[in-house]
């Protein structure tokens, strides 16, 4: 049975999976760069450029900021007057905490793309219904879904942060719910891996008919 | 397991080789070996009929059901 050519997809995709987990560590690694080099920074980016300047809004803004270099686009919804200084001092503080937050985070995903690399190569060597390859979607669910809360989670730290930065105390910070709707996909991932169970069942038992 | 494959014994019987049947019934040597060593989890009708036509037998002196 010659399966390559059907299989040159599940190729493509095993080496792009490889790509994204190279990308996720070299940008893990020169965002946290500043850190190690001993740079802080802390800027709110947006949704005015200038951090020095007050924004007086009456609308729910996403926020859109930079802390050491990195671009946050994160779930927080910021309501009331916006004035903040230069604040330096107090961020530094919980920055390597928040380093630690992102390490974990990447950490999942890497092992996320991991085990979807090992399910791929599995496929390329025309053996998809390896028993392991259920167990590791089911994994995956779990990763998905801890991811979701863990971003909600990161979202409330920042939040947080934010809270103990402000002058204004009109200014509130929150954490959107948003990043918890990707549970669900978490869910979908691991019923896939309840079908592949099953699925692995039945191909066992067409293979031992004789 | 509760159905028990008597295959051995009927080669024996029939003085037969697990080649010879291999041949005759036109089923691989490695599917006749996996019924023999009792871990095959089904057995099609066409199988059992080709098994039973090659070694003069019945399919109860193939199979047989025992009590855990």
């Amino acid at each position: 049975m010659k399966l390559k050519k059907d299989w040159s997809l599940a190729h493509f995709l095993y080496y792009n999976v490889w790509i994204i987990i190279t990308g996720l560590i070299v940008s893990f690694i020169s965002i946290n760069s500043t850190y190690l080099t001993g740079g802080i920074s802390f800027f709110i980016n947006a949704p005015y450029s200038d951090p020095m300047v007050q924004v007086d809004s009456e609308e729910l803004i996403t926020t859109d900021f930079l802390v050491n270099d990195e671009h946050y686009l994160m779930p927080i919804q910021v309501k009331g007057r916006f004035l903040v200084n230069n604040s330096e001092s107090s961020f530094a503080t919980k920055n390597l905490l928040l380093i630690v937050v992102r390490f974990l985070k990447m950490s999942i995903l890497v092992a996320f793309f991991y085990l979807l690399a090992r399910i791929l190569k599995s496929v390329i060597k025309e053996n998809p219904f390896d028993p392991l390859n259920s167990k590791r979607l089911l994994i995956m669910g779990g990763l998905l879904v801890f991811h979701a809360i863990f971003t909600f989670g990161h979202a409330l730290f920042v939040a947080d942060i934010f809270s103990s930065l402000q002058v204004d105390p009109t200014l509130s910070f929150k954490a959107d719910f948003e990043s918890v709707n990707s549970i669900f996909f978490g869910l979908l991932v691991m019923l896939l891996g309840f079908i592949f169970r099953k699925a692995t069942e039945i191909h066992q038992e067409q293979k031992l008919t004789v | 397991m509760a159905i028990i494959v008597n295959l051995d014994v009927m080669l024996a019987k029939r003085k037969m080789s697990l080649t010879e049947l291999s041949e005759e019934v036109g089923v691989t040597m490695s599917n006749l070996s996996i019924l023999k060593t009792g871990k095959a989890k089904a057995i099609r009708f066409s199988t059992l009929q080709a098994i039973c036509e090659a070694l003069n037998c019945q399919p109860g002196d193939i199979l047989e059901y025992q009590t855990d």
